[in-house]
């Protein structure tokens, strides 16, 4: 075999022992777009819907409420020379509702009844009802409602703050700055029922209150503190909530 | 057991369109038969890609002290599965690692369309849905059973006796009306809408605004429930485009939202 018959063989021996052809890849399927326009709102609202799309409705149910019941637990006293002081234990239902929906004014409201009893130095009797309303600006939030009124206290001394029913508006304002929460309240009111006598002026009896709140999960600190000013003197009360925040 | 209750009267004479109703707009059951393709998906089996997105929405209270704040914690992933006939034979889903100390993890979805297939034996146990906040762990459900369709699970819940169904010819298309009673006495209305009378393209179930569940003790207000689905006609048949279901829920004073999306991109014929 000269070179050339070599070479031959090699070639068809080389085209005899070429290797396999490599399996084709499996051919990628034939893929059919599923995309379409999202024409449906949630429950949950903006977060989950396209707010630059006018197409998707910004649905949700608007108002949440709710009812609670606190234990209560403060102190009152009567800063005059010969006064005393006391602390006063109760309980508080009330009924608070809210906007579900984040926009830039957000309407709230709250109606509490509260009901304590004086001890210590203190006896006697108080109880609450007010009701209000308002709105949320960002983070302030500016509420007003009425508020009825109704105690009898007697210290040890033989001081004593005559039964009598009041009612007044009252005005609440709060600011909330990430975590805190100060806020302040008044109300002035008018003896409506009872055997006391008013203060001089345009109101029979004022009340100013104002309190912060600490949100520091899981739970929020409450104190406040309230002064009374009333024909028997001005009465002071002090109090701290606690409330669980889980989420 | 479900009972029936055909009615061909339109309520609300539709508004007229320039294509004429189809002769069989009467035909109740067919429409009812029709609006499964839906549902359940095509006569065939196809593989699907798409994306998928849960969150829940922890609502705290508001009223004169705070307006009331939420907070979202949202698993997201990206889904493949095989729907067989209606039977999701596989759905595999790939979660996003969580951001942040907040962390909603789950192994499977439960979607609207089809039906979910039995776990193998074999497997690990599903973990159910398991919130995690801050340092906290909350585990909200779980299951690896057979469930059908969202839907279908919800109807078999409520378990009416009577539904009322209609049709009418409302803009150029069929919509099949279905009023399934409630026990509040009110009723969970499901709305299929067949454009140009031809195949299903979307179903919207929505609840009354409002609806206690549960028992005496431990009641819970249903808030703005719904549930949507909307398809596409393809060489492959009716498929799933986009689903919807969320629903704000309250009870014992503690209210909360869940929001699931599924969004269907592709799909292919299996063996393709």
């Amino acid at each position: 075999m000269g070179l050339l018959g070599v070479l031959v063989a090699a070639w068809a021996d080389g085209e005899a022992s070429a290797p396999p052809a490599v399996p084709a890849p499996p051919a990628e399927p034939d893929w059919v777009d599923l995309s379409v326009p999202v024409d449906f709102g949630s429950a949950v609202g903006s977060e989950t819907t396209d707010p630059t799309d006018p197409a998707t409705p910004q649905e949700g149910p608007s108002f949440r409420g709710r009812w609670s019941l606190r234990p209560w637990l403060g102190f009152i006293g009567l800063p005059q020379p010969d006064g005393g002081w006391g602390g006063t234990a109760g309980g508080m239902v009330g009924h608070q509702w809210w906007s579900l929906r984040d926009q830039p004014v957000r309407p709230a409201g709250e109606t509490r009844l509260r009901v304590v009893a004086p001890f210590g130095e203190l006896k006697g009797w108080q109880a609450e009802l007010d009701a209000t309303a308002g709105v949320w600006l960002g983070p302030i939030g500016l509420f007003g409602g009425p508020a009825l009124r109704a105690e009898r206290l007697v210290w040890q001394d033989g001081a004593e703050l005559a039964p009598a029913l009041t009612l007044g508006p009252q005005l609440r304002l709060a600011a909330r700055a990430g975590p805190v929460t100060p806020w302040v309240a008044a109300t002035p009111s008018w003896i409506v029922a009872g055997a006391r006598d008013g203060l001089e002026g345009p109101w029979d009896e004022a009340r100013l209150d104002a309190g912060i709140v600490l949100d520091i999960r899981p739970v929020a600190l409450r104190f406040s503190a309230s002064s009374l000013w009333t024909t028997a003197g001005q009465t002071w009360e002090g109090a701290l909530g606690l409330q669980l925040r889980l989420f | 057991m479900w009972l029936w209750m055909l009615f061909a009267q339109d309520p609300a004479p539709a508004v007229e369109a320039a294509q004429p109703p189809p002769e069989n707009l009467d035909d109740i059951a067919a429409w009812e038969k029709a609006a499964r393709l839906l549902i359940d998906g095509p006569d065939a089996c196809v593989r699907v890609q798409g994306r998928v997105s849960v969150r829940v929405a922890l609502y705290a209270a508001g009223g004169w002290l705070s307006p009331g704040t939420r907070r979202d914690v949202v698993a997201e992933g990206t889904f493949e599965g095989r729907l067989d006939h209606g039977v999701w034979t596989s759905l595999t889903t790939t979660w996003a690692p969580p951001e942040g100390p907040d962390a909603l993890t789950l192994d499977r979805f439960h979607p609207i369309v089809g039906r979910l297939a039995p776990s193998p034996p074999d497997a690990p146990p599903d973990p159910g849905m398991q919130l995690k906040l801050g340092g906290s762990s909350f585990r909200v459900s779980g299951g690896s059973g057979e469930a059908p369709g969202l839907l279908d699970q919800l109807l078999e819940e409520i378990d009416a006796e009577t539904t009322a169904s209609y049709t009418r010819w409302e803009g150029g298309a069929v919509e099949l009306l279905q009023e399934v009673p409630l026990d509040s006495g009110e009723r969970l209305v499901v709305k299929t809408s067949f454009p140009g009378a031809g195949p299903p393209t979307s179903m919207d179930a929505t609840f009354p605004a409002k609806v206690r569940v549960g028992s005496k003790l431990l009641k819970v207000t249903l808030m703005d429930a719904q549930l949507h689905l909307r398809g596409k006609t393809t060489p492959l048949g009716t498929l799933p485009g986009e689903e919807g279901v969320s629903v704000v829920m309250g009870t014992l004073g503690f209210t909360l939202g869940f929001d699931q999306r599924v969004s269907y991109q592709r799909a292919a014929a299996c063996g393709g």
